[in-house]
């Protein structure tokens, strides 16, 4: 997978009306990838998506699918398909019709349609609804069917723009698991924009998260995640908790006290460390840690079913700390009460610098 | 609905509700065409009153060439308005549509209705006579005088003229509810553009053409105004001849049957073309 360059994006802008979407764009997606760009609505992701299908032009940069410039290369000889938020299915036309299009504008024989539309309608688990219209369809069946309709062309790159956000939260679920069995069966490169992190997070290869027309950061999920570059990445995947930090010869001084971490701080910057990387002990049973113990006071107890979210006060400073719930507890018996002092422990390791 | 309701109670609740309605179609749709159906089966009496028995020979007399004849010439007239229109009314629409100043552009488009309808047609006599502008300016060119007026392409120029707007008018409410995504993905999908349209773009405008046409095409078969005064008597369509019987002829018995015929011809084609579209036709007609 490493090393092999499918689609390549340098310097792209784009605006509409005066209005930057696009700011100076670099990416490289390599082939097989399940790609994904994420962020909030307007950052610019589905432009980008959309200069890829080649719908609209770049102002400026240049963009490279399978190592040849797009430039001028009109949506319909371009090796990407698309498949559409809203599906974008052909309404007079059947299933079975619709996924044959693009055999058909390629001018295959007939008997070649047909069984590359078998293939394709057996891909997604469609065999058998054929001759129904798109509005005799369920919204999760139109789904399957945008999709065989662009894998049938076998396209290099297929693009994906938020192809489940229109689908009820459980459909919505089970799909995400067969798009990535689709994807890691065929091995074609996916590129997937989304706005929800968690989506991005569970199906990708790679994340790109987007705001306001720049890549922000690009790499694993786990990495994403766990190393975020800026608050903004910190903040829009998942929660944290930031605090300010200067240096000092332990690690950083912040407004919890100093704390140690990985490594010394330089100059003054932001950390960030997840509510769940937080871990909380009673008063005076024995310290955990000699470092990065802060005492603050619960001040919300927030029960989710697998976790509780403690909103703590420690000075001016407010936490959020998630604790696990391993042991079947009795009802209303959680593990701190309302008002009750803790210890937080913020691990080094988890305390993370942010770049800003 | 109240569940208590007396049978008395529900009644009033339809008269009051449906009532109205039904009535005005009873007194202005239904109780005239029956009364011209009737009248198609009559015959014309001594002052050309409508006199019994009931009888066919309104209807064979349909069959004579002169008559057979007037109905191919309105056929073709219908036909060929609707085609032009079509031509020069579709592109117009999805003009109009786009255009940053719709709002304008349709009214320009109905501001000729602001005029009365028999001076707008005589306007074109005035334009298309040997002395009017249409000759000047082809003089200029070193063309004509042709004889424009009166003329079978008069007729048609005006017919047109006449009934674009109605053909416009439902192919630009098409156009504006059209999903131009589908276009995208039919380029997605590797059709050029002439195709893309074709499959993506003109289908959804199919209830647009059918309502446009079929609002062309039944004035146009049945308008007398236009070939009276463009054609001076050498185009004559079934319109006419209706006009006719029920003026100078007074054979109203014979112009009831030509209004009955060219009614049921209309009804037929539509019903035909319904049956052609399947599910969908019959939904577009509505």
């Amino acid at each position: 997978m490493a090393g092999d360059v499918l689609v390549r994006l340098s310097g792209v802008r784009k605006a509409f009306g005066g209005v930057l979407a696009l700011d100076g764009v670099d990416l490289e997606v390599h082939r097989g990838e399940f790609f994904s760009l994420l962020g909030p609505s307007g950052c610019g992701k589905t432009t980008l998506l959309r200069l890829l299908a080649g719908f609209d032009t770049p102002d400026a940069g240049r963009i490279e699918i399978a190592g040849r410039d797009m430039a001028g290369v009109p949506p319909y000889e371009r090796p990407v398909n698309t498949v559409f938020q809203n599906y974008a299915l052909f309404p007079h036309m059947t299933v079975e019709a619709n996924v044959a299009f693009g055999l058909r504008m390629k001018g295959l024989p007939q008997e070649a349609i047909r069984e590359k539309v078998a293939w394709a309608l057996e891909l997604v688990d469609l065999l058998g609804l054929e001759k129904r219209y798109p509005r005799e369809l369920s919204g999760g069946q139109k789904q399957r069917v945008a999709l065989a309709r662009a894998l049938v062309l076998e396209p290099q790159v297929l693009l994906l723009d938020e192809p489940l956000s229109a689908l009820d939260a459980r459909l919505r679920q089970d799909l995400r698991v067969e798009l990535m069995q689709l994807q890691r069966r065929l091995g074609t490169t996916f590129i997937f924009v989304t706005h929800d992190q968690e989506e991005a997070l569970v199906m990708s290869d790679r994340i790109a998260v987007m705001r306001s027309g720049r890549i922000e950061q690009v790499g694993l999920p786990d990495e994403v995640y766990e190393r975020p570059k800026t608050r903004f990445v910190a903040a829009f995947l998942g929660r944290s908790n930031f605090l300010p930090a200067r240096p000092h010869p332990l690690g950083a001084e912040t407004p919890l006290g100093p704390l140690r971490l990985r490594a010394p701080l330089a100059r003054e910057a932001l950390l960030a460390i997840r509510p769940e990387k937080i871990r909380l002990y009673p008063l005076g049973n024995g310290l955990p840690a000699r470092e990065n113990l802060v005492r603050a006071v619960v001040e919300e107890i927030v029960y989710t079913g697998a976790e509780n979210q403690y909103y703590l006060r420690s000075g001016e400073v407010r936490l959020l700390a998630y604790t696990l719930n391993q042991d079947l507890q009795e009802p209303g018996a959680e593990e701190f009460g309302y008002g009750e002092e803790v210890l937080c422990y913020l691990p080094p390791e988890n305390l993370v610098v942010l770049h800003e | 609905m109240n569940e208590a309701a007396t049978p008395l109670q529900r009644l009033f609740r339809v008269l009051v509700t449906v009532g109205p309605g039904a009535l005005w179609l009873f007194l202005f749709v239904l109780l005239p065409t029956l009364l011209v159906l009737l009248a198609s089966f009559m015959s014309r009496g001594p002052y050309g009153e409508l006199q019994g028995p009931l009888t066919l020979k309104n209807y064979l007399r349909l069959l004579e060439p002169p008559y057979l004849e007037a109905f191919a010439q309105s056929l073709w007239v219908g036909s060929l308005a609707t085609l032009l229109s079509a031509l020069l009314g579709y592109p117009l629409a999805f003009y109009i549509a786009r255009h940053p100043r719709r709002d304008l552009l349709l009214f320009l488009l109905l501001l000729p209705f602001l005029t009365n309808f028999l001076i707008r047609v005589y306007a074109w006599l005035v334009l298309l006579q040997k002395e009017g502008l249409v000759n000047a300016f082809l003089q200029a060119f070193g063309l004509g005088p042709l004889s424009l007026y009166p003329s079978f392409l008069a007729v048609l120029l005006a017919t047109v003229y006449t009934f674009l707007p109605f053909f416009v008018l439902p192919v630009y409410a098409s156009v504006e509810r059209i999903d131009w995504q589908l276009l995208e993905a039919a380029y997605d999908l590797g059709a050029r553009p002439f195709r893309a349209f074709l499959h993506a773009v003109l289908p959804q405008t199919y209830p647009g053409l059918f309502a446009g046409g079929v609002l062309v095409f039944i004035p146009a078969m049945g308008t007398f105004v236009v070939a009276d005064l463009l054609g001076a008597g050498r185009v004559v369509l079934i319109g006419n001849l209706i006009q006719q019987q029920f003026g100078v002829s007074r054979d109203w018995a014979f112009g009831a049957a030509l209004s009955v015929f060219l009614m049921g011809f209309v009804l037929l084609s539509l019903y035909l073309y319904a049956r052609l579209q399947g599910e969908r036709g019959l939904e577009d007609l509505v």
